[in-house]
């Protein structure tokens, strides 16, 4: 095993010797790197890309689990913004999956406009999150739930008869 | 969920609405920049009618019901503007220090 994703693509770090300029070696997918490395062999030097990404918390994170549960954010581009029936439903919070952020200032985007991808829903490592950058409203979370039940498809259905037995 | 039915002699439907009812397109009713109504032709209505009937009792719809072709572009494209990172790393490879 190793620790991505198969078909990622990587570049080996190959050094000749210790005084020269290493070079780099592009593998389309890191199987093919790995095929032909034997189990005896020292560490490979891959290099990698990486980007910090803003998510949002679907749990509570303590340092009792060591994961969390998220959901990705990303930006809405011009190019996303002009396909307009996806970006109208965005904005009239029709949107079954997408929810929009980033008109508060409390959403923590710095003004840009940005939605929560609840059909990207996965845990992490509680320590990978390295600062709070915002925060959304009991409301707001409360919309993103609703989301959650369409995009997991979730049978909550013995929970809304308990609802109407009340 | 039964539907409430009221007598149309109830209602006032100005006459370009009813004309964009009838040639089915749905007329969004909105108040203070806020959707507030939809209302949709008959037909439509009762195509979709179960699919609502089913949300409402809180039981599962495929999601792909609820997605359309913008949607999907939309997703494609979150793939693509991750480039090689779309795959990315799966986790951090902690296990190692306790021997995985």
């Amino acid at each position: 095993m190793y620790p991505f994703t198969p078909g990622m693509p990587v570049e080996r770090v190959i050094r000749l010797a210790a005084d020269a300029a290493a070079q780099l070696e592009l593998h389309d997918d890191i199987e093919s790197l790995a095929a032909g490395i034997v189990p005896s062999a020292p560490p490979t030097e891959l290099v990698v890309q990486f980007k910090l990404r803003r998510v949002l918390l679907l749990q509570s994170a303590n340092a009792r689990r060591p994961q969390v549960t998220v959901a990705r954010v990303s930006s809405i581009t011009p190019a996303r913004r002009a396909r307009a029936g996806w970006y109208e439903r965005l904005v009239q919070r029709r949107h079954p999956a997408h929810y929009l952020i980033g008109d508060q200032r409390r959403h923590g985007t710095a003004g840009m406009e940005a939605f929560v991808d609840l059909l990207s829903v996965a845990p992490i490592r509680t320590e990978m999150i390295l600062r709070r950058t915002g925060y959304l409203t009991t409301a707001e979370m409360r919309d993103i739930s609703d989301r959650l039940v369409k995009t997991l498809e979730l049978d909550i259905s013995h929970l809304v008869d308990g609802e109407e037995k009340r | 969920m039964t539907p409430v039915t009221i007598s149309a002699s109830r209602v006032r439907v100005p006459e370009d609405v009813r004309h964009a009812i009838e040639s089915r397109r749905d007329v969004q009713v909105v108040a203070h920049d806020k959707l507030r109504f939809v209302i949709i032709n008959a037909d439509d209505y009762a195509f979709v009618a179960p699919l609502l009937e089913r949300h409402r009792q809180g039981r599962p719809v495929p999601i792909d019901e609820l997605l359309d072709d913008d949607d999907y572009a939309i997703i494609a494209d979150l793939d693509a503007g991750d480039g090689d990172l779309a795959v990315g790393i799966v986790e951090a490879w902690t296990d190692l220090d306790a021997g995985g």
